[in-house]
């Protein structure tokens, strides 16, 4: 807690836009509660206050409104919002969270490495997550982040890179937003729209020209090009990608082993048919109009940006405040320039405590393999006594795999 | 080139058509249209087509006012002046159930004559009245031909409430920030922005209303009333006019098996909507295995609007109950998108043409 304060004490905290129009929320370290419905005119009273309550988490409102902090959702008299896509590893499907996550069953102790929803043992549903964060984690979300923006955002959204503000959770993953004035009046129905596109979920091939009569060249549409703008061509990039990735064994649904293995045969010939600007889908006898819909909806659901949806969708959300320290990890929320996103490594830029004096830890939870500040740490057994510096120690603590021994 | 407009050259043809516009009301006023007893015993005529005109829809017969474009060149200022009160009556008689009956109408009637208008027509309406950002654009991707291209916020706006997968914007060709359409799909869109523009108009007091005109919206309000008791069940629930869904919810509850919270909150909102009395919903979860009266009250209260916000829940929709898996459809489940439709459709079979 000290520590905290010392950090908020000379920590830049940029002032939000809109400041005077947002609420704010904070929970406390030591009960967890949620204090919100705030108002702040200044990031000095702001400092103020989290200087005395000394919160481990600092949200504001994506929302703008007339009045903040009433108490009620319905008399605040919504205004608007930022349009926010949330990558989090966490939504992720990751080899690298097969390695470090697992889950612990309070009741016996029984522990599984894949999700468990009750004890296979006791039947208890007292089931804690334990996941961790590595470096492969935040490298997948980094691509999430670039594709959501460059590919989705400025090329079909045709939004001014401007408008567009990524920072590190502070934890798994990124925040984008999108803070251009014209798109705060969206709806529900519009931003829920445009979770279906970017996700890629709601597309249906043979709308695009992925279908039976479609091939036959009636109707006057034709299948996707790769020269196309939009999904269309998109889809295509995406297709060739899949033929890329599909061997022998792999399964797709809606295709037959066959199919594939003729897939797996073909590969160059359909990837040369597709990247032409007049594609041919009918290259390769026994693919018909049915697979090529397989065939793209696994691509999609494959390529499309991963994004938790529900926050996009959400026109009153809570987001962490950059600048602030994610409680749960000690990392500082952090803008992160998207052109330069490669280069960002929070385990070094993101660290708030970088002092070198030594703590001793008491290990009480397994605990993988981590880096803070090119340091590389662990793996923990539970029972371990570790001398490491603050940087590690918070970690460490905040992630609830220690204790701090006097 | 200067651009040409019909609601310059002809205003009163121009509103007859689309009386859902905003700038209408400038109009009017331009023409002087006082609302009071002088006027309305000068339009008389007008008034009573009016009325008429809404008898009809609540009775649902959309053909029996369907006009044809000759119609407006024969007495278009005379159209205009009906058109005109019956957005006037329908706003005093601040019915949901009209007023949506209203809006389909007028959905339709917009779409079929901006069909017949010129391009510049339909442009200018998108773009000057309802205020898109549209372009005029002269593309072919795959094969289709795209005559427009509007801003992604705007057609978000007017896709709104459009329940088909080909209106999803993953579905449709977005090119730096705009959507391409072709001439059918931009009339679509407006359509569809008039029908949401008249689900929001906002009700008259009714102190407002002159004397006589009272007098006139008696007989609609009977009628309202009687039409909408025949759908409503008073109490009672006809069993065999119940969706499958909800008729597996009640079986549930019957049995005394818990119901999930989304069960539990479909059935509330299906009752309260079909205006169920909530002294006779409580009596119902008064088989649940957990039930307490005084929660039970309250979550049925805050369902049908009584408290918190205020807002009267909706029903879920078929394809909600589908996805979270409450939904077995039988054979008349076929072109049904919630299941309140499904037993009003049955409701109304029974009252009007016998079973079928």
């Amino acid at each position: 807690m000290k520590k905290f304060r010392n950090y908020y004490l000379r920590a830049k905290l940029h002032k939000p836009l809109e400041m005077k129009k947002r609420e704010f929320a904070f929970i406390s370290m030591d009960k967890g509660i949620m204090f919100r419905h705030m108002k702040f005119q200044d990031v000095g009273s702001l400092r103020r206050y989290i200087l005395r309550n000394v919160p481990s988490h600092v949200y504001y409102s994506s929302a703008f409104y007339d009045f903040p902090d009433a108490p009620k959702m319905e008399q605040k008299v919504w205004k608007g919002a930022e349009l926010i896509f949330d990558v989090d590893s966490d939504h992720l499907d990751l080899e690298c969270q097969a390695k470090h996550d697992f889950w612990l069953c309070e009741n016996c102790g029984y522990m599984s490495r894949r999700k468990m929803e009750s004890c296979p043992k006791c039947g208890s549903t007292k089931i804690k997550a334990y996941k961790w964060v590595c470096d492969n984690c935040i490298e997948k979300a980094k691509n999430e982040v670039e594709k959501l923006v460059f590919d989705f955002l400025i090329n079909d959204f045709g939004i001014n890179e401007d408008s567009i503000s990524v920072k590190f959770s502070g934890h798994r993953g990124f925040h984008v937003r999108v803070m251009d004035e014209r798109l705060y009046g969206m709806d529900q129905h519009a931003r829920r729209e445009i979770v279906g596109y970017v996700t890629g979920l709601d597309i249906d091939p043979s709308i695009h020209g992925i279908n039976e009569d479609l091939f036959r060249g009636e109707h006057g549409l034709r299948p996707p090009s790769i020269k196309d703008p939009g999904w269309r061509g998109r889809i295509v990039r995406y297709l060739i990608r899949l033929l890329d990735d599909i061997d022998e064994n792999s399964r797709i649904e809606g295709l037959k082993r066959s199919q594939v293995l003729k897939i797996c045969e073909n590969r160059e010939s359909i990837k040369k048919s597709l990247s032409s600007s007049n594609p041919n889908y009918r290259i390769v006898k026994g693919l018909g109009a049915k697979s090529w819909m397989s065939l793209t909806l696994e691509a999609v659901k494959r390529y499309g940006v991963k994004i938790d949806a529900p926050v996009t969708a959400d026109i009153k959300r809570l987001i962490r405040m950059p600048g602030t320290i994610h409680g749960k990890t000690g990392l500082i929320v952090k803008e992160v320039d998207v052109e330069s996103i490669e280069s960002f490594d929070p385990f070094v830029d993101a660290v708030a405590f970088r002092g070198k004096k030594q703590k001793s830890i008491r290990i009480d939870v397994y605990t993988p393999k981590f880096r803070i500040l090119d340091e590389v740490y662990g793996p923990y057994k539970p029972g371990d006594v570790v001398e490491v510096p603050e940087g590690a120690a918070i970690f460490l603590v905040s992630k609830g795999r220690g204790t701090v021994l006097r | 080139m200067e651009r040409f407009y019909l609601r310059d050259v002809s205003p009163f043809i121009f509103y007859a058509k689309y009386p859902w516009l905003g700038s209408l009301r400038d109009f009017v006023e331009k023409v002087g249209l006082g609302f009071n007893e002088e006027t309305l015993k000068e339009h008389e005529v007008e008034v009573d087509e009016a009325v008429n005109m809404i008898s009809h829809l609540i009775r649902g017969r959309y053909r029996e006012i369907d006009e044809r474009p000759s119609d407006f060149l024969k007495k278009p200022v005379e159209e205009f002046y009906k058109q005109i009160f019956a957005r006037i009556l329908i706003s005093i008689l601040d019915d949901r159930y009209l007023k949506e009956r209203y809006a389909v109408f007028i959905q339709k009637r917009t779409e079929r004559l901006l069909m017949e208008e010129d391009e510049d027509v339909i442009f200018s309406i998108a773009k000057d009245e309802i205020g898109w950002n549209v372009n005029k654009v002269d593309l072919v991707v795959g094969g289709k031909v795209y005559k427009f291209s509007i801003d992604f916020k705007d057609y978000l706006d007017g896709s709104s409430g459009i329940d088909d997968r080909f209106w999803s914007l993953s579905n449709r060709v977005l090119k730096k920030g705009s959507v391409l359409l072709s001439r059918r799909e931009l009339v679509r869109l407006i359509s569809q922005k008039a029908r949401n523009v008249v689900r929001g108009f906002t009700s008259k007091k009714s102190e407002e209303v002159p004397y006589s005109l009272k007098m006139k919206l008696m007989p609609l309000r009977r009628l309202l009333s009687s039409y909408k008791r025949e759908l409503k069940i008073g109490g009672k629930l006809v069993p065999r006019f119940l969706p499958p869904c909800i008729r597996n919810l009640l079986e549930m509850l019957k049995k005394g098996e818990n119901i999930p919270h989304f069960g539990r909150f479909t059935l509330t909102s299906f009752l309260v909507n079909i205006g169920m009395e909530i002294g006779d919903i409580l009596e119902l979860f008064s088989h649940s295995p957990d039930f307490d009266e005084k929660i039970a009250r309250y979550q049925i209260e805050h369902i049908a609007g009584l408290r918190g916000s205020g807002t009267k829940y909706k029903t879920p929709n078929c394809e909600t109950l589908k996805k979270l898996g409450f939904c077995s459809p039988d054979e008349r489940c076929k072109n049904v998108k919630s299941p309140i439709v499904y037993y009003s459709r049955m409701m109304r079979r029974r009252s009007f043409g016998g079973r079928k």
